[in-house]
């Protein structure tokens, strides 16, 4: 099993960046993890602005969430809070 | 004041689009968040996009094409055009610039309850996202909302850290006055009457009153807007319609006078 399972597995709900080995970052908050892949969705971001009336945090669409192989993680680091 | 031609960025979009989801969302990133890098500080194409698609923006599917052609048929950019210097001039406001994008018709409830209008204002930008079926006036209904809210945070002149819950109500009552008064009832946002005076009156007294000084970058800030948990659905929205356009039945005073009035005042003026 990855070194990184229990990690991912400690930790879920934190906002995390992982540097996989073909050098993508990946910035995301831990959803779940299985013994091959932890699962990310993305973070909230606000860069504030006043909205028409509709405003959905992620709700542009389920499943928009993607999953990295735990043996492709290079590094990984979790994220203060306050940094979403 | 600029109309961004984002329809060019719209037609390279559709020439790109290849096969999956994942890789479309990548090529909107790319295409439209590289271009609007440069309009906001300390963001990522990454968070620029997730901001945008939160308060809108449509995301890849196979009908959007479709759309996007829709869009460019009826020149909505010409419009937008058109309307923008006619508000410039009325309020004398900033130049901003404005983008326009399709957007997210597949969300049911942005559909059932805006017909597919959403938009996004600073004080120095204005994103609108519409559909293919907008018609002209609602599109110009959107505008004035949206740019009253650029000529509001100018008159303010405050920070981000320094905004709060009253300068979000009385932003939102103005926008919605200046669309009552150039466009009529009709085009009113549905929450501009979803509750009753009497109703108001108590949610007032229970949850905006007390939370007047709460600032904009709190959480609370935006569930007291639109709703959360006990909080009534757009309960900042609405009461901000009822603050401003009772203050605007007692005092016999333009738009443009009123967008430079403090807050505080016009919530002192008013019935609440």
């Amino acid at each position: 099993m990855s070194r990184y399972y229990h990690d991912c597995k400690n930790n879920i709900g934190r906002p995390v960046k992982i540097v996989t080995r073909d050098g993508k970052v990946h910035r995301g908050m831990i959803e779940r993890v299985n013994n091959t892949h932890v699962f990310l969705k993305p973070m909230s971001s606000n860069l504030g602005g006043y909205g028409y009336g509709f405003y959905r945090p992620w709700g542009f669409g389920a499943g928009l969430g993607w999953g990295v192989a735990l043996g492709s993680i290079a590094t990984l680091a979790f994220l203060p809070f306050f940094f979403w | 004041m600029t109309v961004i031609e984002t329809n060019k960025w719209l037609d390279r979009y559709t020439k790109k689009k290849k096969r999956t989801f994942s890789q479309n969302m990548d090529i909107q990133r790319k295409l439209f968040c590289g271009h609007l890098m440069d309009y906001f500080e300390d963001a990522t194409t990454d968070d620029i996009h997730l901001h945008l698609l939160n308060h809108g923006l449509f995301i890849p599917d196979p009908l959007d094409k479709q759309v996007i052609q829709g869009m460019f048929e009826k020149d909505y950019w010409k419009i937008a055009k058109i309307e923008i210097s006619k508000l410039l001039q009325a309020w004398d406001g900033p130049e901003v610039p404005v983008f326009l994008f399709p957007s997210n018709y597949t969300n049911k409830p942005l559909m059932r309850e805006f017909n597919g209008i959403a938009g996004l204002s600073y004080h120095n930008k204005i994103f609108l996202f519409i559909t293919n079926r907008t018609e002209k006036n609602e599109l110009r209904a959107l505008l004035t909302h949206e740019y009253n809210h650029s000529c509001r945070l100018i008159a303010l002149n405050k920070g981000q850290d320094e905004l709060n819950l009253l300068d979000a109500l009385i932003l939102e009552g103005l926008a919605e006055t200046a669309v009552k008064q150039r466009l009529g009832s009709k085009h009113l946002n549905k929450w501009t009457t979803i509750y009753s005076k009497e109703q108001m009156e108590q949610f007032w007294k229970k949850w905006i009153k007390p939370n007047l000084e709460i600032k904009k970058m709190s959480r609370q800030h935006d569930q007291l807007m639109y709703g959360h948990g006990n909080i009534p659905k757009w309960l900042g929205y609405c009461c901000g319609y009822y603050i401003v356009s009772s203050y605007f039945e007692k005092k016999d005073i333009s738009m443009y006078d009123a967008l430079r009035i403090p807050s505080a005042t016009i919530l002192k003026e008013s019935n609440f």
